[in-house]
């Protein structure tokens, strides 16, 4: 073999790239959440201001603090215990990670390490948004309507970093309060089994009865999906990569 | 011009680089969907610079480069089994042998040395440009340039390509 036959296999290798618009669809996808609080700071603010002069800030808070609907599609604060509780100074999102369709009120933290800090919020139409914040600033929201959470809760990969500094990354997945502790812990074990010998890390929590997964991104791609259990024993599959 | 101009543009280039470079159609679209994050957030500053294509080309490769422990864990070779057919004759199959097995070889190789290796005779650039988006000096890619080819044992290279410079600094 020869330089030239390496170059022919660079150039077959080249035609069997992948789909332009796939990749681009993913990227715009990721990068949404965070490209509104990059591109709409200022908006935010008047926005923010507006919803306090109006007492809008009260009502929504009190709909969230209501008792648990027994009939009916499901609500956030049936789906997420986090909400019931009512929100602390810890809880708030400021800056870049309060995107102008979040609800304010409604932020809760729900998980911090070295690794990332993780609210869950309330967009305006009502889905169920969480919100990744990595070390470097970086932020990601990823959001689901109710119906679509209860399934099988919501997820957000972040990446990125400034330049000459090392590339952080967090995949993280909010789990439907009717998830029991041990099935989160059951959830870890099954993600540690399937990527065994992997590089990576995990970390579990569950705040106010709020289970949450977030891990190393490789994590998610490579175990895939897992199925766990509910408080009434019905099973739940979660897609991770 | 816009973050959305430019992929519009440069996509197509990008796609088949970030093949060439992880040797992977989902791994190249990982990477690629990575690096156009960090490529997106940084636009204001890429957008005014004299060769946007290359810096995002250039984050690309730190992408890559800065990942390769999922690389190592998902470059799993498939070994076939059962019997092999017969073959019909040696010139046949003898051009697919070699294609195979510069195929197989390339998988195996460290990041760093794959990375110079396209860059090298992917781009064609030149051992400066190549050490400049690796971030290292010539005689670091002339290394790993040598010991790559030498894991895939293509014993010399050309000597016209060790003194090529490339032209196309703007075109991944």
């Amino acid at each position: 073999m020869n330089i030239t036959d390496l170059r022919s296999e660079f150039t077959r290798q080249a035609d069997d790239a992948p789909d332009g618009n796939a990749v681009l669809a993913e990227e715009s996808r990721r990068y949404s959440g965070r490209a509104r609080a990059r591109t709409r700071r200022s908006l935010i603010a008047v926005a923010a201001a507006v919803v306090l002069v109006a007492g809008g800030a009260t009502a929504i808070a009190t709909t969230l603090n209501q008792p648990t609907h027994t009939a009916g599609p499901p609500t956030p604060q049936d789906l997420v215990h986090a909400f019931t509780v009512p929100q602390t100074d810890d809880d708030r999102l400021t800056g870049r990670a309060l995107s102008d369709n979040l609800r304010p009120e409604s932020a809760r933290l729900i998980g911090e390490s070295k690794h990332a800090k993780e609210w869950v919020a309330v967009d305006r139409q009502g889905n169920i948004c969480l919100v990744t914040v990595l070390p470097n600033g970086v932020i990601g929201t990823g959001c689901n309507p109710p119906e679509e959470f209860q399934r099988s809760g919501a997820g957000v990969s972040v990446s990125g970093g400034a330049r000459n500094e090392p590339s952080r990354s967090a995949a993280a997945r909010l789990l439907p309060s009717d998830i029991p502790e041990s099935s989160l812990n059951d959830a870890a074990r099954q993600i540690r089994n399937a990527t065994s010998g992997f590089t990576g890390w995990i970390e579990t929590f569950y705040r106010n009865s709020t289970p949450l997964i977030v891990m190393s991104p490789n994590f998610a791609v490579d175990t895939g999906s897992i199925t766990i259990t509910r408080d009434d024993g019905t099973p739940i599959t979660i897609h991770l990569g | 011009m816009t973050f959305e101009e430019f992929v519009s543009v440069q996509l197509p280039a990008l796609t088949r680089y970030a093949r060439v470079l992880t040797g992977d159609r989902q791994d190249a679209h990982d990477v690629l969907a990575d690096a156009l994050i960090v490529a997106h957030l940084r636009w204001r500053r890429i957008s005014k610079m004299d060769y946007p294509a290359a810096y995002v080309r250039r984050i690309v490769t730190s992408t890559f480069l800065s990942r390769k422990r999922r690389w190592s864990a998902r470059n799993v070779k498939l070994t076939a089994t059962g019997d092999l057919p017969e073959r019909a004759g040696a010139d046949a199959t003898a051009q697919i042998d070699d294609q195979n097995q510069l195929h197989g070889l390339l998988a195996q190789l460290p990041d760093r040395q794959r990375a110079a290796l396209v860059l090298r005779y992917f781009l064609d650039l030149s051992d400066q440009q190549t050490a400049d988006e690796l971030g290292c000096t010539r005689s670091t890619v002339r290394s790993l340039v040598a010991r790559g080819l030498a894991s895939l044992r293509i014993a010399n290279a050309n000597p016209q390509d060790t003194t090529r410079a490339s032209t196309g600094k703007d075109a991944p």
